[in-house]
């Protein structure tokens, strides 16, 4: 391991662009797949590829609703200047809250599909151990930097 | 052992029943073999560029590029039902993904 990675906010972001490229890929395998053969047997409930799907799918429409609600926030008729304070300190504890859904339910949807495809091929139990304390240690670090980041105020720039 | 002909298929219609017949044949073992072999290909040949650069060789690296490019062609053999095992294709997604945070937590 070189220097470059260490510390709190490389590894936050190298593992966000996991997440964000895990959920691209399943999407294009889901669609690519669904187009050309949709009585595949991959689309059935012991794979797990349709939770893990719309469990992502569902997250990305927080941004949306969180968006769509702010929107219609200030096209109001009438706003004040205490509607501005509660929108600004809703959208400080609004947006650091969807990311944070957003990254806990896209380990979820990447632990659905791993451990089925792990568990019927006699990898063994130390791969799934190994990832299940590596993906606690991930969810742990998540939430220590969303603390850190309300604590120190960076979420409100 | 008796093999299916090849004249009851639908090869005339679809090249991709050569494939399914080829596995047929094999009792499943053509999908998961020439699979396996795209991804050793890719994985060796990736080392291979690692050393004719003079660099020392970054095992995860190597292994994200043949587990995404393996995933390609795994997603094109599931395209027609017959050729690939799920089974398979779950562990080629499991692997890409354990490769991606592999890279991501080493580097």
């Amino acid at each position: 391991m070189n220097k470059k990675g260490i510390g709190l906010r490389p590894m936050m972001t190298n593992l966000s662009l996991v997440l964000l490229f895990s959920f691209f890929m399943l999407s294009f395998v889901y669609t690519s797949i669904e187009i050309q053969n949709p009585n595949s047997d991959i689309f059935s409930d012991t794979y797990g590829l349709n939770n893990s799907k719309n469990s992502m799918e569902s997250t990305l429409g927080n941004f949306t609703d969180t968006s769509d609600n702010i929107f219609n926030q200030i096209a109001e008729d009438k706003p004040t200047a205490v509607d501005f304070l509660f929108l600004i300190f809703k959208g400080a504890f609004y947006i650091p809250w969807t990311f944070l859904s957003f990254a806990i339910t896209s380990l979820n949807a990447l632990v659905v599909v791993i451990f089925p495809a792990l568990a019927g091929t006699g990898l063994g139990s130390i791969t799934t151990t190994a990832t299940a304390i590596m993906l606690s240690s991930i969810l742990v670090t998540i939430v220590l930097l969303t603390v850190k980041a309300i604590r120190t105020g960076e979420s409100e720039r | 052992m008796t093999y299916p002909e090849l004249n009851g298929t639908l090869v005339r219609d679809d090249l991709m029943e050569l494939f399914v017949y080829s596995n047929v044949v094999t009792g499943g073992l053509f999908g998961l073999f020439i699979t396996m072999g795209f991804f050793l290909v890719v994985f060796i040949g990736v080392m291979m560029s690692y050393i004719s650069r003079g660099r020392d060789i970054e095992i995860e690296k190597c292994m994200l590029a043949a587990s995404f490019a393996t995933l390609g062609w795994a997603t094109i053999l599931e395209m027609s039902s017959g050729i690939l095992n799920p089974v398979y294709f779950f562990v080629i997604i499991g692997i890409t993904i354990l490769s991606m945070i592999w890279v991501a937590v080493g580097d």
